[in-house]
């Protein structure tokens, strides 16, 4: 669940999703609430980049501190200056009072700052005690104490008012449960400073409901949180205050109340953004290129999924996080094995039991996780265009390098990959020109399905929009996409035709033109 | 549709996160092969138990080293190991078998043959 | 006494989740639940086939025989199943049970060859050396593993090398040109494999046996009840956690190799009595076995799971099939072989209970 509100038309969601946060930021709030946290000056350069520059954060005991900026904007590096993973060039922090260098993270949960991770670090095949008393175990002649273990945790998830069972194996639990453990072993430290690093990616809403609420309890309790999140109407609902950086630097430090949706956006850009999306120029043309049937998977909750799709037709998948959006693409691909259902392509049934049937099919594939799946990180830009389509270059038995330098040349020019040259590599590359890259790839494999997951994630703002562009120009050329997407005014700006998943279920098309976040949201929790 | 799995956002039970996978992290392979290897292992595996097993039972061989032939002896398992018959030599007197060559480790008869054995005899000059 | 409670909430659940199955997931569960497991099955299939055969093999006799081995391989499957935990492995696990053996024999035998005149010692010095001397070993390992952060698989096969050089200087040491030690003192032998029950002429259970219950006693406590052992689980589990949550990880490492290369000591001091001569090859692939037994004992190389009850039981189904399969007069030649397949499979079948579904 992740919504980002667009600049126009974004009100209503606000309300559907909570109030805004209603203290009083005066001069007795202020006081009542004394700055626990500084840290002054921060400066930290990396070889060839300055990473943060003369950021300063002040956070209020008894409030939530939110921290905005686009993804590379220095959050995650104060962050780590702070927790002692990086060591800061200059600045101080100071907390509580004291001037504090921190070594590492341990060093600093024990002095009462502890970081709840957006991927959750945790010994899942452990028991939820044991990992909230890892490193620190009640002893009793020299016997780890079960007992007081227990007595322990069970004080604290009644404090907190958390319902789980203390001897679960951590890896049997939903994330939002895992999420929870995880609070409460910073609660157990009596943390002073609590940070969130975008806490609610994996959540449903009810479960950011419930995380709202313990985070609210602990703010009355006097805990400075600082709230790391994307999502602009969390923010603006939870948070005291408003921290806002760009580029490494600080830009500006507000009460929520003197912020709105259109402010942090400029703040954290800018600029204005007014056309976030390329004009819809793709014609959807009368004839079906795709056809699903009946589609279920054999191993993922996927279950009775089917539909048609056109050519030169951009159809987006939507649904919460574990709807089957991308079990649903790799289905489709063969990476998932299938259980029933055909495949028609241009209304002859083909099979795709492995990724290679696929691709020799016309389908393309672009993974959820960049990084992981996606890019060869220490290969030159050439040999991550190529690498898909080798066989392509064979000449005499031998690889052609003219061949490969040609083409290569074209999907630069027309991915529009800002490189210094072929042989760069792409790890050195930003994402969204490593996206492009990898675009680019699947392109030379001339493919006629692309099924796009989550293309743009992890993606500034501006790169973004040549992504939009280019997915556009594809289906221009007559080629379908098929494109999962968390974002849903990107799935509203750029696609046809919207298909929204839930539990593993098709919950409903709606056609992109006309329809709203609401509807999408209400079909996303139709099998929930 | 009928309501049916209601448990949608959440992680399967027993499902292993990437990131915790120790040796398995990598693991690529479909269930299908993976059960496709198990039971071909165990086919082999009864294959070669049949194949291994000698009708004769647990052989005891032992090296006379110029001496008379002496006949391999075949025990069951756990059977209390005997002495075969002296081989004899010109020339030299039989002290006995043994482990080594070297006849540092005397064969103490009697004990129970648990597996393959050989046995070397030891000759003094007479 | 939970244990058992969540044991039969699993069985329930499984029985709930497949009544409530269509017919063909019915069957699919089935056959998963037979291949995870397989490895059970074929053993109990393999102890009446061989039981039919060869009736003697359900004898008085058999059992103690198994009985005597099983405890007999203990030790080192105990002391490999905390590196197995971590993800890791000890290839160097033999060879340190040959060092332990040697160092002890040299130090217990009448007509002494590699310290010539020595009279026997007292048997606790030649045991404390020989634990010191694999304990140093294990340190290295240990402390290459944490710190170097190399595959225990490569830090082992050099130390495998290392132990293996030593013993073999070793044993050429005095005027004993590197021939096998034999004629062990009469008390070391009997501290070790005199009598403890009697079940007639040729089937007692020795001494030892009972020395083996206490080590798995204090296994069990150190892996569930110290802070060591739910370190070493964490540890193996994700080391990452481990670390940010102010667990010592090296030092938790290197204590598992250290203590695994104690057990492998006591391998060897076992060892030397039972077999009663000892040269360069005792303890030889000795490793493979404890490696079987752990990972069909649930000790997985997932990490940071297994039992200490999973490893008896590891160890003793082994040692009931290898019995099975020498009453069967199985050559030698192929069991090795068999053993080889039995580890592949039991990891397969392992590695199936812990895949991602796709």
């Amino acid at each position: 669940m992740n919504q980002e509100t667009q600049t126009t038309g974004g009100s209503n969601l606000g309300a559907a999703v909570g109030m805004k946060n209603t203290t009083v930021h005066d001069e007795i709030w202020q006081k009542a609430h004394p700055v626990i946290l500084e840290m002054k000056e921060i400066n930290k350069a990396f070889p060839g980049v300055k990473a943060l520059d003369g950021v300063s954060l002040n956070v209020r005991a008894g409030s939530v501190h939110a921290l905005m900026g686009e993804n590379g904007a220095g959050k995650s590096t104060l962050m780590k200056c702070l927790f002692g993973v990086y060591n800061k060039d200059t600045g101080t922090i100071v907390f509580d009072g004291k001037e504090v260098n921190f070594s590492n993270s341990k060093e600093a949960l024990e002095n009462g700052v502890a970081m709840v991770h957006q991927e959750l670090n945790q010994a899942l095949k452990r028991n939820v005690m044991d990992n909230i008393w890892l490193g620190r175990y009640p002893t009793r002649f020299g016997m780890v104490s079960e007992a007081k273990m227990l007595k322990d945790t069970k004080a604290v998830f009644d404090n907190l008012e958390i319902d789980v069972n203390p001897k679960t194996i951590m890896s049997t639990m939903p994330v939002a449960q895992r999420q929870m453990v995880e609070i409460a072993k910073a609660v157990s430290f009596n943390s002073k400073v609590i940070v969130f690093d975008e806490p609610t990616s994996s959540l449903t809403e009810e479960e950011v409901e419930h995380l709202f609420k313990i985070i609210n309890m602990l703010r009355d309790r006097g805990v400075a949180i600082i709230y790391i999140s994307h999502k602009m109407d969390e923010i603006l609902r939870i948070s005291d205050e408003i921290t806002v950086m760009r580029d490494g630097q600080w830009v500006a430090t507000e009460f929520v109340e003197n912020m709105d949706m259109n402010k942090i956006i400029k703040l954290m850009v800018g600029r204005e953004l007014t056309n976030r999306f390329p004009p819809k120029t793709n014609q959807v043309e009368d004839e079906i290129s795709l056809e699903v049937e009946h589609l279920s998977g054999m191993y993922s909750k996927l279950h009775d999924v089917s539909f048609k799709a056109h050519k030169g037709e951009i159809i987006g998948v939507a649904g919460l996080d574990g709807a089957g959006r991308t079990e649903l693409l790799e289905t489709i691909f063969g990476v998932a094995t299938r259980k029933e259902g055909t495949l028609k392509l241009h209304g002859h049934e083909i099979q795709n039991k492995t990724p290679r049937h696929a691709v020799k099919n016309g389908f393309a594939l672009l993974t959820e996780e960049r990084r992981a799946t996606g890019i060869f990180g220490i290969l030159d830009i050439n040999a991550n265009t190529t690498i898909s389509n080798l066989p392509k270059y064979v000449k005499y038995g031998l690889l052609s390098d003219k061949k490969m330098k040609e083409d290569t040349d074209w999907s630069i020019q027309a991915m529009r990959i800002k490189t210094p040259s072929q042989t760069t590599k792409i790890s050195t590359l930003s994402g969204g020109n490593q996206q492009k890259v990898i675009l680019g790839r699947w392109l030379l494999t001339t493919p006629e399905i692309l099924l796009l997951d989550e293309p743009t994630r992890g993606i500034d703002v501006g790169a973004k929009y040549e992504i939009y562009e280019l997915i556009s120009n594809l289906a221009s050329q007559g080629k379908t996409v098929l494109m999962v997407s968390s974002e849903m005014p990107e799935l509203l700006g750029v696609c046809n035709r919207i298909l929204v998943m839930s539990g593993g279920r098709l919950a409903g098309e709606v056609d992109a033109d006309n329809t709203d976040q609401e509807e999408i949201m209400t079909l996303a929790a139709k099998y929930v | 549709m009928p309501e049916q799995n209601s448990s949608s956002s959440k992680t399967k039970p027993g499902q292993l996160p990437q990131n915790d996978g120790g040796l398995y992290k990598h693991l690529n392979i479909s269930v299908k092969m993976i059960s496709t290897i198990i039971i071909v292992g165990l086919i082999a595996l009864a294959a070669l138990v049949v194949l291994g097993s000698q009708s004769e039972g647990i052989p005891v061989r032992y090296d006379s080293r110029g001496g008379s032939d002496v006949e391999i002896q075949h025990y069951e398992f756990l059977e209390p190991l005997t002495k075969p018959e002296d081989p004899t030599r010109e020339g030299y007197h039989f002290e006995g078998w043994a482990y080594d060559e070297a006849c540092l480790a005397p064969v103490e008869f009697g004990g129970q043959v648990e597996q393959e054995l050989e046995f070397y005899a030891c000759w003094q000059e007479k | 006494m939970s244990e058992t409670k969540t044991k039969k909430n699993r069985i329930q659940l499984w029985f709930d989740a497949y009544n409530a199955m269509n017919e063909a997931d019915k069957k699919r569960a089935i056959a998963s639940l037979l291949l995870n497991n397989a490895m059970y099955i074929i053993i109990l299939i393999a102890v009446i086939f061989i039981g039919i055969k060869e009736p003697k093999y359900f004898s008085v006799n058999s059992f103690v025989n198994i009985i005597n081995l099983t405890a007999s391989k203990l030790p080192i499957a105990l002391g490999i199943a905390g590196c197995i935990v971590l993800t890791g492995t000890d290839i160097s696990a033999g060879r340190m049970v040959g060092l332990a053996a040697v160092i002890i024999a040299s130090m217990s035998i009448t007509n002494n060859r590699i310290f010539p005149g020595l009279e026997p010692l007292p048997i606790i010095v030649p045991l404390l050396a020989a634990m010191a001397a694999c304990a140093c070993i294990g340190f290295v390992n240990g402390f290459s593993v944490a710190k170097f952060k190399l595959h225990p698989f490569i830090v082992t096969l050099a130390t495998q090398l290392i132990t293996y050089g030593i013993i073999l200087i070793y044993l050429k040491l005095g005027t004993n040109n590197g021939q096998t030690l034999s004629g062990f003192d009469q008390t070391y032998r009997d501290i070790v494999n005199g009598t403890l029950i009697s079940f007639g002429p040729s089937a007692k259970i020795p001494m030892y046996v009972l020395y083996v219950i206490v080590l798995v006693v204090v296994m069990w406590v150190i892996w569930n009840k110290t802070t060591f052992g739910k370190n070493m689980f964490a540890v193996g589990s994700n080391e990452e956690a481990a670390t940010v949550s102010g667990v010592n990880v090296s030092r938790t490492i290197i204590a598992v190799f250290v203590l695994a290369a104690v057990m492998y000591a006591l391998t060897g001091f076992i060892d030397g009595a039972r077999i009663a001569s000892v040269n360069a090859n005792t303890g030889l692939n000795y490793e493979c076995d404890a490696i079987a037994a752990c990972v069909i004992g649930g000790v997985s190389f997932v990490g940071g799971t297994g039992r200490i009850s999973g490893i008896v039981i590891g160890v003793l189904l082994l040692q009931i099939i290898f019995t099975g399969l020498n009453y069967i007069a199985v050559d030698q030649n192929y069991l090795y072989i068999i053993k080889g397949i039995i580890i592949l499979v039991a990891c397969a079948i392992d590695m199936r209970k812990y895949l991602t579904k796709k």
